[in-house]
């Protein structure tokens, strides 16, 4: 009746184990051999429990961690100090609850653990003591004494201070049941703190709930300066990655801290402010909950919060003009320092009127001219030409021509961004991207002739000088002209300089008029010829090849029989090698592309059934490989060779690989025939299509790599079948131990084109470096849904993405057409290049 | 927990791919911020649960560090093969990997290929190890994450450390000298 499952049966094995450690170390060995019939099972359990003795330091520590220092998790006692618990971690130092006995009061310890400590906590520490020392205030917990102790673990700094039994300011405030005034007046009681620490030339920098307790009696205590600055030290433009940042909390940073800029006593005011905000509305200013971190960064530096009448509508005006200037997003409108804002709090309380402007109508014009300046100007212009506009106060027509001159000038400043905007966007170029082309190069040189007049203008406001006049159209002139107007200037400086964008898009509407000529016109005879021969060849069922505009056909390749094609504007032509017939990497040539046939294919493999499709021999597939699935694929054209260094930088202009040519890697010298690596998978996507190209899918890498074999390591199902024919990690001892294969003698990536093509006459699918593919990566890939035609995976974007094929340094796990791994789409590494594809077009 | 379904596995696994980038961008941000420093799970994985735990709905808080630590194991693994590119190095071992710092001489890439082989066999062992040493819990956080008591876990932590270290020894005797 009662059957075991596999899970029981373990437990009753774990079970046994145990109490055979609870014996005496000499007792245990006998306990097992009473228990545990001879075998395999006995063997192992007696193994397993002679092991424990003698595990040593090994795992011991988490990883990072020093052995002693988890070892001995808790001192008894740090200087004359007793301890009693952990009350939380630093960012390298723990917090203990400690008892001094004379006089007898509870403190709080912290220790900086120096053994895991690098020299900049070690700093940190020192400058909290420091900070702290400075500071004399009731709302600052008082710092008792320093010192530095031996607890067999090296020496360790430590510091006692005032131990503060409070709640979190908003766990205060939400526990006490303060009504609005009454959080007002708490926040006042720690501004009115803060100011006294700005006073004394040291800024926080880490404000947040949780470092600002409050006792029951209502008494604040800000702590935690671990991350303050004396105000002494070189003025520092702290980046997000130099401020341990890590340790501190998003949503009460500054704008300008997100940003990486200088991060002063007003940061500390931003934080007071959405602590205040927090207080009043039980939200946060900038809406950044559920949002993971890069994103949220980005929503705080742009530091458009949301106005907190929309949580609370019935808030006082002053209470939102206060808001408003201690959380303004640029540190130059908020108040000059955090005494002003407490001292405005305090009005407010005694109901005097509050220093801070409250936002008028013209703000929020303003703030809307700058977002969208080409609607204003469009909304503007036609106010004035239905003379609409002496609505808002256009008395004079001398005020309606310099309306008119104003909405002009917005509207050509934002033209010109828009212009600017968009050059990237005029890609490929080719004849279907000319009329754009044309129709850009068209309103910027439109734009050039007006741009005298507005110089004009933009002196005349100038002479006009600081004073705007009384009305509208004199405020937003002048607020236009010192927001925007030398920006204008010096972009329309650079637009039009020699080499800048307005040339760019000039030659690329040359090589667009060329284009079509240069690869269809000039090589009919051989777009026909390809035609006919792929007409005739029925692995390609009916597909009828058109002329390819950007393409120069090459004709078949002599082993695979099919078509190849260089990309016109990456390189020269490449001439077929004597007397291969084949296309061979050189120097300075386009890429290369093979013509692949349509498909009705599997993708995907299996480790299962070695006599059923898709089998790849040990180490064969994991899960998130297979099981095959059947997806029908277009006829389809993938890059013969990876993309080299050379071909990338000849396109766009750099080379980001991390072995790069001309470096030297374990003897090997590298040079623009290896393939290019390094590069994001964002900005791959964003540069292929300049020349009509993209990435290949995972479907579509996997039919190409195959090659109409059905063969997992290209020239067979096992390991050894690849032997010498695949750059791989076979300088690992292990390896070659493990699947008796010798060293190539080649350690990183080598030129494209070194070992021999599969089927399709593509070469290094495996090996070399991973090949990005266009598809996310999903582990369920097998079981999700494919765009009909090229087997795109149809999942949402989650940052991560694909990549097939295996690299130099990796093992044979990883050395077979179905391998598959992911990468983070932003990432950047030496192991990752490409193979660009192109869709035909029919 | 040993009785975690396929399901429950394939979305723990979707999670972990979704925290993965996240938690690797706060360790190479502490990485940066102390060049040369020194990656610390603990702090790491308490810090995401700080900076993260809004993302991630009403997850338990040892939910959630347990997930830190399955992907903290695919951080450090990814980050001892970018090391062993950068350096050359053929073998990568813990005290050898920029920024993670232990005296013990294990190869990471042995170890991460080890503990697959231990979860095959006993995938409570596994995930004790995973949870201590690459998530850097507690005993007690992890007894109470997998809900048995603290001195099982205290035992069964012993016997898995004694079984990989009798598989990785056995490893390193039948390899070349």
């Amino acid at each position: 009746m009662a059957h075991l499952s596999r899970a029981d049966e373990r437990e009753e094995y774990r079970a046994l184990l145990r109490d055979a450690l609870e014996l005496p170390a000499a007792e245990r060995d006998a306990f097992l051999l009473e228990r545990l019939r001879p075998g395999k099972t006995l063997d192992e359990a007696r193994a397993l429990v002679a092991g424990v003795d003698d595990l040593g330091a090994f795992l011991e520590a988490p990883l990072g961690a020093s052995p002693a220092a988890s070892a001995s998790p808790i001192p008894e006692r740090i200087g004359p100090y007793a301890v009693e618990r952990v009350l939380g971690w630093g960012s390298a130092g723990v917090v203990y609850l400690a008892q001094q006995s004379s006089p007898r009061r509870p403190v709080a310890l912290k220790v900086l653990r120096i053994d895991r400590a690098g020299p900049s906590a070690v700093d940190r520490f020192r400058r909290e003591i420091r900070a702290l020392a400075q500071l004399d205030h009731p709302g600052i917990a008082t710092v008792y004494e320093a010192g530095v102790a031996d607890l067999g673990v090296g020496e360790q700094s430590w510091f006692a201070m005032e131990f503060v039994d409070g709640l979190p300011l908003t766990a205060y405030a939400d526990r006490a049941g303060l009504d609005r005034r009454e959080r007002i007046a708490l926040l006042l009681r720690v501004a009115r703190a803060v100011h006294h620490v700005h006073d004394q030339g040291v800024v926080h920098r880490d404000l947040k709930p949780e470092n600002v307790l409050v006792r029951e009696d209502g008494t604040v205590r800000v702590v935690d300066f671990g991350v303050a600055r004396v105000r002494d030290d070189d003025a520092e433009h702290l980046t997000l990655t130099a401020t341990g940042q890590v340790v501190g909390t998003l949503a009460y940073m500054a704008p300008e801290q997100a940003r990486g800029g200088v991060v002063d006593e007003r940061a500390d005011q931003f934080a007071l402010g959405a602590m205040l905000y927090e207080l009043l509305t039980g939200e946060l200013p900038l809406p950044i909950r559920g949002r993971l971190p890069h994103d949220a960064l980005r929503v705080i530096a742009e530091g458009a919060w949301t106005s907190p009448t929309r949580y609370e509508p019935g808030l006082r005006g002053d209470v939102v003009a206060i808001l408003a200037t201690a959380l303004a997003s640029e540190p130059n409108r908020r108040y000059a320092t955090v005494g002003a804002f407490a001292d405005d709090l305090e009005r407010f309380l005694d109901g005097r009127s509050v220093a801070a402007r409250r936002p008028t109508k013209l703000d929020g014009v303003l703030r809307v001219v700058r977002r969208y300046p080409l609607a204003f100007a469009a909304v503007a212009a036609a106010l004035l030409v239905t003379g609409a506009v002496s609505a808002i106060a256009l008395r004079s027509s001398i005020d309606r021509r310099r309306a008119n001159a104003v909405a002009m000038v917005m509207s050509d400043s934002a033209l010109l961004g828009r212009l600017r905007g968009t050059v990237d966007e005029l890609w490929p170029a080719d004849s279907r991207t000319l009329p754009e082309i044309e129709a850009w190069l068209g309103s910027a040189s439109d734009l050039r002739g007006r741009f005298p007049k507005h110089e004009r203008w933009l002196e005349g406001v100038a002479d006009r000088g600081e004073s705007p006049g009384s009305n509208v159209v004199g405020e937003i002139e002048s607020a236009w002209l010192v927001q925007e107007g030398e920006a204008f200037v010096a972009s329309m400086q650079t637009m039009f300089a020699p080499g800048g964008p307005y040339d760019a898009v000039l030659r690329r509407h040359r090589d667009a008029e060329q284009l079509r000529r240069r690869t269809v016109d000039d090589h009919r005879d051989a777009w026909r010829a390809a035609a006919e021969r792929v007409a005739a060849d029925p692995r390609f069922a009916d597909l009828v090849l058109l002329p390819q505009e950007g393409l120069v056909p090459l004709g078949p390749d002599p082993l695979s029989g099919l078509e190849e094609f260089a990309v016109h504007a990456t390189g020269a032509i490449p001439a077929r090698d004597d007397p291969s017939g084949c296309v061979v990497p050189r120097t300075g040539d386009a890429l290369t592309l093979v013509l692949v046939p349509s498909s009705s294919g599997l993708v995907g493999g299996q480790s299962v059934d070695p006599d059923g499709e898709h089998y790849a021999a040990p180490p064969g597939c994991s899960p998130h490989e297979g099981p095959p699935v059947r997806l029908d694929l277009d006829p389809f054209l993938i890059s013969k060779f990876e993309m080299t260094q050379d071909q990338w930088r000849r396109c766009f202009g750099s080379n980001p690989a991390d072995w790069d040519a001309g470096s030297e890697i374990q003897g090997a010298t590298i040079d623009g025939l290896h393939p290019v690596e390094s590069m994001t998978w964002e900005e791959t996507v964003r540069l292929l299509p300049r020349y009509g190209l993209t990435l290949p899918t995972e479907a579509q890498w996997e039919v190409a790599a195959l090659g109409g074999s059905a063969c997992a390591r290209l020239f067979g199902d096992e390991v050894r079948d690849c032997i010498g024919l695949v750059n791989w990690a076979s300088h690992r001892e292990e390896q070659q131990e493990r699947y008796g294969l010798p060293d190539d003698g080649i350690y990183p990536h080598s030129r494209v084109g070194t070992f021999p093509p599969n089927r399709y006459g593509l070469h290094d699918v495996l090996g070399n470096v991973w090949e990005l593919c266009l598809d996310v990566y999903k582990v369920d890939y097998h079981e999700l849904e494919h765009r009909p035609g090229d087997g795109l995976v149809l999942a949402e974007a989650d940052g991560d993405v694909s990549r097939r094929g295996g690299s130099c340094l990796d093992t044979p796990a990883s050395m077979h057409v179905y391998a598959r791994s992911d990468r983070l789409a932003n990432d950047r590494d030496t192991l990752t290049g490409l193979r660009p594809a192109r869709s035909v077009r029919r | 927990m040993a009785n975690e379904t396929s399901r429950d596995r394939r979305d723990l696994d979707a999670l972990a791919d979704e925290l993965y980038g996240s938690l690797r961008d706060l360790a190479r941000a502490a990485l940066r911020r102390a060049p040369g420093g020194v990656l610390e799970p603990t702090e790491l994985v308490h810090t995401a649960w700080l900076r993260l735990n809004d993302g991630y709905g009403e997850m338990h808080r040892l939910d959630f560090l347990a997930l830190c630590a399955t992907v903290m194991r695919r951080i450090a693994v990814d980050e001892a093969r970018r090391q062993a590119v950068r350096s050359g190095g053929e073998r990568v071992t813990l005290a050898g990997i920029e920024g993670v710092a232990s005296p013990a001489d294990v190869d990471l890439l042995d170890l991460d290929r080890a503990l697959d082989e231990l979860r095959e066999t006993d995938s409570r062992w596994a995930r004790i190890v995973e949870l201590r040493f690459f998530g850097g819990l507690t005993g007690e956080e992890v007894a109470d994450a997998l809900g048995v008591s603290r001195k099982t876990v205290v035992r069964d932590w012993a016997l898995a450390r004694a079984w990989l270290k009798n598989r990785l020894d056995a490893r390193v005797e039948r390899g070349p000298q």
